[in-house]
């Protein structure tokens, strides 16, 4: 499974990092998403197809944390993505992955990556314009 | 011809798939568009959009006055070549019926976006909160609008006519909707950029009357200037709110459907203060604070983003992924504020233009 490649769950799910902080929507569901500094690192590699290894190493090389807490943090970090449907696991598709990201000089202090949910969009995309549709299939406003 | 597969969900495991062919489904409404909009009961405006031409012809003077005031500031009176052509009935008052629908009942989705008709050339939506129905074709320049009976039309279409059509056909021309509130100076204007409750709405009217121009209180069409265009100078109040704004409950348009909200139109309020669009200089992202002052601080893209990219991408049936990629190359391409909003109104609009002349221009 750690060589299996995780990629962004597109077209449903959109992302950007501004200000080295991911915007994620997803647009199914209307639910929207931040990462915080560690996590839109991450997001980056995802957005160009990557792996659980890959990620665990991105941590290593930049962050000061050990191998098992990196480890452990990526494992919970992607289960929540992936409970959020932000992400998709591609078993044995590992072609035209990106390299092992490149270690940096000068480590940061750890902070685990973390992403926080907005779900204030969902009750407007969830409206309901259609009650019923006429015997010709063309539907009624709701009245209320 | 296009081809499109289609999924009809029935219940039960299996599901049986059939095809449809949007443009034939389109010619069969623009067919009837032309059977419902005749003369000498049709009539036609010209409106100037974020400098492209949109004419708009209806079937008859009472479509027309519901659906043309919160346009009419855009309203061009000589007649050049119109870029798009809406076409707008209903079907009562024309005694036209629409064709058997192509899709199953669940096929409509969320937004009325319609299975089938997301495409290059025809895009087709049920429009949110009203009875309306909208298809363009992208190659022939022509939206077809329909509703039922013109004596029923929303608050909401009223308020923000054709939003799906224009949306649409402008994000083709590298225009793309967002969900804020514009106000400023010549040289210089803002996004109050927010969601519904976020202070958006009030912070644009607190400008009404003031020194600083008034483009949106809701939705702007963005180009890559930057520029803020406007679209719409109607403004929805909630009833509570003109406890607010006194003044303003004189200007509620009358014979108002129910509604939660009341519309007026704001070339009636400050007939002067309304523009069709100024140069994009700054984002604010409202935060009301419950003190007293308005002060205006920076912020990040990515708090702009927040505030601005979930309601424009949710409240209309656009083509979400460009919409999103757009609006990011705008956010980070101007600068990002935050303004919190006291509790004196009059502050508002006073911090607002300190801010354009002492930090914009």
């Amino acid at each position: 499974m750690s060589h299996s490649a995780i990629r962004i769950n597109s077209p449903a799910v959109v992302g950007e990092v501004l200000d080295n902080e991911a915007v994620i929507i997803n647009l199914g569901t209307g639910a929207y998403y931040s990462l915080n500094n560690s996590g839109s690192l991450l997001w980056t590699y995802i957005e160009q197809g990557t792996t659980r290894s890959d990620l665990i190493a991105t941590l290593l090389n930049r962050y000061e944390v050990s191998e098992p807490l990196a480890t452990r943090h990526i494992e919970h970090f992607l289960a929540v993505l992936q409970d959020e449907a932000l992400i998709v696991n591609l078993d044995n598709d590992t072609s035209n992955l990106p390299n092992n990201p490149p270690v940096t000089a000068e480590k940061l202090s750890f902070e685990p990556p973390h992403l926080m949910k907005y779900t204030d969009m969902q009750e407007l995309i969830l409206l309901d314009p259609i009650h019923d549709v006429d015997e010709k299939g063309w539907p009624h406003i709701k009245q209320i | 011809m296009i081809l499109f597969t289609m999924w009809m969900r029935k219940a039960g495991p299996t599901s049986s798939r059939f095809r449809v062919d949007a443009l034939d489904f389109f010619d069969q409404v623009y067919a009837i568009s032309q059977d419902a909009i005749k003369v000498p009961q049709a009539v036609t405006y010209t409106f100037l959009v974020a400098t492209l031409t949109i004419r708009v012809v209806f079937c008859n003077q009472r479509l027309a006055d519901q659906m043309t005031p919160a346009l009419r500031h855009l309203v061009i009176k000589d007649n050049p070549a119109a870029a798009f052509t809406i076409y707008a009935w209903d079907s009562e008052s024309t005694q036209t019926a629409m064709p058997d629908a192509v899709w199953s009942a669940d096929a409509i989705q969320v937004q009325g976006r319609i299975d089938g008709f997301d495409n290059e050339r025809i895009q087709a939506a049920f429009l949110p909160l009203t009875d309306g129905f909208a298809i363009v074709d992208f190659e022939r320049n022509i939206g077809l609008h329909r509703v039922q009976n013109a004596q029923t039309i929303s608050i909401h279409q009223r308020s923000y006519p054709f939003r799906t059509l224009i949306s649409w056909w402008a994000m083709r021309r590298n225009l793309v909707f967002a969900h804020g509130a514009a106000v400023g100076l010549k040289d210089a204007g803002v996004l109050i950029a927010g969601p519904s409750g976020s202070g958006k709405s009030t912070s644009a009217l607190a400008c009404m009357g003031s020194d600083l121009l008034y483009v949106s209180d809701d939705h702007v069409l963005l180009s890559d200037q930057p520029y803020a265009h406007g679209l719409y100078q109607s403004a929805k109040l909630r009833r509570e709110q003109f406890d607010r704004f006194p003044t303003l409950r004189a200007h509620v348009v009358p014979d108002q459907p129910p509604d939660d909200k009341a519309l007026l139109f704001l070339d009636e309020i400050a007939p002067g203060q309304v523009t069709s669009g100024l140069p994009l200089r700054a984002f604010l992202v409202p935060r009301v604070t419950g003190e007293r002052d308005t002060s205006i601080h920076q912020t990040s893209s990515a708090k702009v983003m927040m505030s601005l990219a979930p309601s424009s991408l949710f409240l209309i049936p656009v083509e979400q992924q460009i919409a999103f990629r757009k609006l990011a190359e705008m956010v980070r391409k101007v600068p990002s504020f935050e303004i919190r909003l006291g509790t004196d109104l009059d502050q508002i609009p006073e911090q607002i233009h300190s801010f354009i002349t002492g930090s914009l221009l």
